[in-house]
């Protein structure tokens, strides 16, 4: 670990402060070092993301109320299958959205790793073709990291550059056709159980819980804030803001081809433009929960509820019968609220916002 | 000079010196910004490091902490065989915090981001940062969770000298840490540092309040044009001005000379400019032609806001603004410049300047803004005038901002709003960071713009220069005039009285 300052040096000013202190002879001196209780904390750091999963649950319920279909046992498998690589989607973009950046190639590594490893599938085995897809992944994410974190490109082209090269790519790998996936073990990857729990279930909780305990409690967790926060401090600091930028880089494009794995298994099917536009709803994902396009604000909780708003909202507008071309109007207006909603929760940078609610509130008392 | 006499001093004769700068030569591109720069600091002592802008301080903690590399000599730390970077804390001038992290790991990052094998340790962080936090008296230690970005300027220099303190370094520079700070806050950051000494830590500040810097420091280093003038010399052997004079080289009119218009040149007309009426205490603030208006608040922002406020950029829904006797409604920056109100900001890096263009295009924006013509014309013939106006060293139009230094900054900032001929003036504590010899040429500029018939509302946090450029002070706590001072009963002594009988009134 680059800077971090030697340990005998620390505790010994450190106990001289203490020493000073303990003369001051405070009876609270204890209590102030210690945590708020435990809900306490889960409220106040997942405020939007609370409100968010209730906003889910609501418009759940006021479906089911219209249209019974909306809350049988099918349709809600459909939406967590349909949802499930989304939400991994919405993850490797949190991961690089923490830092700052943004990935505009993830969609299309999802084309092409999917298709690269439904390619695979017939000669190296399930296997030899869900580590190629992994690989494929990896090698994009390298190759932004180093584009961002080494060259000091802006994340904005230099994943362009991915994305555009890679959907091109996935051209390439499956010469234009859709693969069709055969292999039952390769379904089962998605399909299968662990207990009575399916399997994209479980990847997309573990991942929720690894990323958030990344997040909160390792070093790099808080490097990935750190440098999104405010880079140059950070880089004062000692964090090795390059590595930890390769890093988010490079995980983001591995959960991008993961991503594209469980939806071909899903499908049973890669099509070669599967990725498209994916990038941008991935990025909306994590933007209704409550992220910062400019870094330093994020949790992966977030990106899960975000994401499985987009696809409850699909699959109302499917469900009610309304024309799916408007399915991006509808998110659009979704992310609207949300952003509004997170200005008005948040104190500094929402003052325009905030005084609108003023005016409302007055409005609403007066009557 | 004086240096012989000075190099006598030592602190205690049982200390030895902890950090030792032998003669560093750095260069950038053409120019030279340190030249044979020396330094001795003993552990123990308080060592004030004193130098005009453009001296070399900042490329000299650069050194010291191991961001930058010297050309030449070399930099020893003799506590132990740490290597810099560790071994030193910096808080720096700039503030290095990471704004979406909590306080307690802005405060404690070695724990909260470096921790032990790859896990964050955030209790020990809370832990030491509270205990950090308490020896400052902030408060903060009550707020550990809320982000940085959440804190007013001066609650946030305290966040940076509390990781200073957290860091546990033998030897801890402060770079100008006072400025955004009220003298309650100054106190106890004093007291923290002498306590910090006391237990044998070595504690280097950088700041331009020489008279401050006494009340803390016993031992000063001058330096100029990158060299070492005066080298250890006992703070109580010289005066301020001895001192200024070493700083800038030459003899200043006498650094603490006042630009208070005397009884006699005073023509202050019955022009009512500027008035701000607090509606809850039926209190109101005037600003009329022929005189600056200081405005001091034990919290600087206090003052600060009401300034913004009177610029059209910060709330205040308890206030009614009059400009030239009319009422305003929907202020904002583009209604003020136009009615002829000029705003300078210290805070040049986010209020003013245009890093990325070049300085044609910073003095011209503003008058591209309110007096918009179809095409650009005479722009450079215009800028250049408002510069040379002005007295702005640059070497060219072209060059970009970063270029000057801070001083030549803010007076080309200066420059651009003056040459518009606005007659009032709002000034946010408008020479942070800025040299003597810029300050005294803004204090008589801003005087002249005055003498013409205008007027300027000032705010600072440094009651010395409150002291000597206005006519009357006021005092406000949140946006509440609490009281005033007028002419000779304005001293840096009664603004400071003032301003603590007001907080507990």
């Amino acid at each position: 670990m680059t800077g971090q300052p030697t340990r005998g040096a620390v505790d010994e000013v450190g106990s001289a402060i203490g020493t000073a202190d303990r003369s001051a002879d405070r009876p609270d001196s204890g209590a102030i070092g210690t945590r708020p209780p435990l809900a306490v904390r889960v409220l106040r750091r997942y405020r939007v993301e609370v409100v968010i999963a209730v906003a889910i649950v609501l418009i759940e319920l006021l479906l089911g109320a219209f249209k019974s279909v909306a809350l049988t046992n099918g349709n809600l498998t459909n939406i967590a299958q349909a949802a499930a690589p989304l939400i991994i989607l919405a993850y490797a973009q949190l991961l690089v959205m923490v830092t700052g950046g943004i990935d505009l190639s993830v969609g299309s590594t999802f084309s092409l790793a999917g298709v690269a490893t439904a390619a695979a599938l017939p000669h190296h085995g399930v296997v030899g073709a869900v580590l190629i897809g992994l690989g494929v992944g990896a090698a994009t994410g390298c190759f932004n990291g180093f584009c961002v974190g080494v060259l000091g490109i802006a994340p904005f082209i230099a994943t362009l550059i991915t994305f555009s090269v890679n959907a091109s790519l996935a051209f390439v790998v499956a010469g234009g056709n859709s693969k069709p996936v055969l292999s039952h073990t390769f379904v089962s990857i998605q399909q299968g159980h662990i207990g009575t729990v399916a399997n994209y279930v479980v990847y997309v909780i573990a991942l929720l819980l690894l990323i958030e305990f990344v997040f909160l409690r390792l070093t790099f967790g808080r490097w990935l804030f750190a440098v999104g926060s405010n880079e140059e401090a950070a880089r004062l600091l000692g964090v090795p803001s390059r590595t930890v930028k390769l890093a988010a880089y490079t995980l983001c494009g591995v959960l991008s081809a993961f991503a594209a794995i469980l939806s071909i298994a899903y499908l049973q099917d890669a099509e070669v433009t599967a990725g498209n536009g994916l990038e941008l709803e991935a990025i909306a994902a994590v933007v209704i929960g409550g992220a910062s396009l400019s870094g330093g604000v994020g949790s992966a909780f977030g990106a899960f509820v975000g994401a499985l708003l987009v696809t409850v909202i699909q699959n109302g507008v499917d469900l009610l019968g309304i024309n799916s071309f408007y399915n991006g109007t509808v998110t659009g207006a979704v992310i609207l609220v949300a952003v509004l909603l997170e200005r008005v929760s948040r104190g500094s940078d929402g003052t325009r916002v905030r005084r609108l609610r003023d005016i409302v509130l007055r409005r609403l008392r007066a009557t | 000079m004086s240096t012989a006499e000075c190099t006598s001093t030592s602190a205690s004769p049982t200390s030895s010196p902890v950090l030792e700068v032998r003669d560093v030569i750095k260069d950038f591109g053409g120019t030279r910004a340190l030249n044979g720069v020396r330094l001795t600091v003993h552990s123990g002592e308080i060592h004030a490091v004193l130098g005009a802008n453009g001296a070399g301080k900042s490329t000299l903690l650069g050194i010291i902490a191991g961001t930058l590399a010297p050309d030449s000599g070399d930099v020893a730390l003799t506590a132990d065989d740490a290597t810099t970077a560790s071994s030193v804390a910096i808080v720096h001038q700039e503030l290095s915090l990471l704004p979406n992290l909590s306080i307690a790991e802005n405060v404690c990052p070695q724990e909260a981001l470096f921790g032990r094998g790859g896990i964050s340790r955030q209790r020990r962080a809370r832990q030491r940062a509270a205990t950090a936090l308490r020896s400052l008296e902030s408060g903060l230690e009550r707020q550990l969770d809320k982000p940085v970005a959440d804190l007013p300027l001066d609650k946030r220099e305290l966040v940076e000298i509390a990781r200073g303190l957290c860091s546990g370094s033998r030897i801890i520079l402060l770079d100008e840490p006072t400025s955004p700070l009220n003298d309650t806050q100054v106190e106890h950051l004093f007291a923290t540092l002498r306590t910090m000494a006391d237990a044998g830590v070595a504690v280097v500040i950088v700041s331009h309040r020489l008279s401050e810097v006494r009340r803390v420091a016993s031992v000063a280093t001058v330096i100029r044009d990158g060299r070492t003038v005066l080298d250890r010399c006992r703070l109580s052997s010289v005066t301020n001005d001895e001192l200024a004079e070493e700083m800038i080289g030459r003899s200043v009119e006498r650094t603490l000379a006042s630009y208070r218009a005397s009884d006699s040149e005073r023509t202050i007309g019955s022009e009512q400019l500027l008035r701000i009426h607090h509606a809850a205490s039926d209190r109101s603030l005037e600003v009329r032609s022929g005189e600056v208006v200081g405005i001091a608040s034990l919290t600087p922002d206090d003052a600060r806001q009401v300034v913004r406020y009177a610029w059209g950029v910060a709330g205040g829904r308890e206030l009614k603004l009059e400009v030239f006797g009319r009422a305003t409604r929907r202020w904002t920056p583009r209604r003020a410049a136009r009615a002829g109100v000029a705003y300078v900001s210290g805070d040049r890096k986010r209020d003013a300047l245009f890093a990325d263009l070049d300085l044609r295009d910073n003095v011209m924006t503003p008058r591209r803004t309110i007096q918009p013509q179809p095409w650009l014309r005479r722009e450079v013939s215009s800028a250049v005038a408002a510069m040379r106006e002005f007295n702005v060293k640059a070497a060219s139009v072209f060059d970009l901002p970063g270029s000057l230094s801070g001083g030549n900054q803010q007076k080309m900032v200066f420059a651009a709003w003056l040459a518009l001929g606005g007659r009032v003036l709002l000034l946010d504590d408008p020479t942070r960071g800025v040299d003597v010899d810029a300050k005294n040429e803004i204090y008589k500029r801003v005087r002249a713009v005055v003498t013409r018939g205008g007027g300027a509302l000032w705010s600072s946090s440094d009651t010395e220069e409150l002291a000597q450029v206005c006519d009357r002070v006021i005092v406000v706590r949140g946006a509440q005039p609490l009281a005033e001072l007028e002419g000779d009963a304005i001293t840096e002594a009664s603004i400071v009285t003032t301003m603590n009988q007001g907080e507990t009134a």
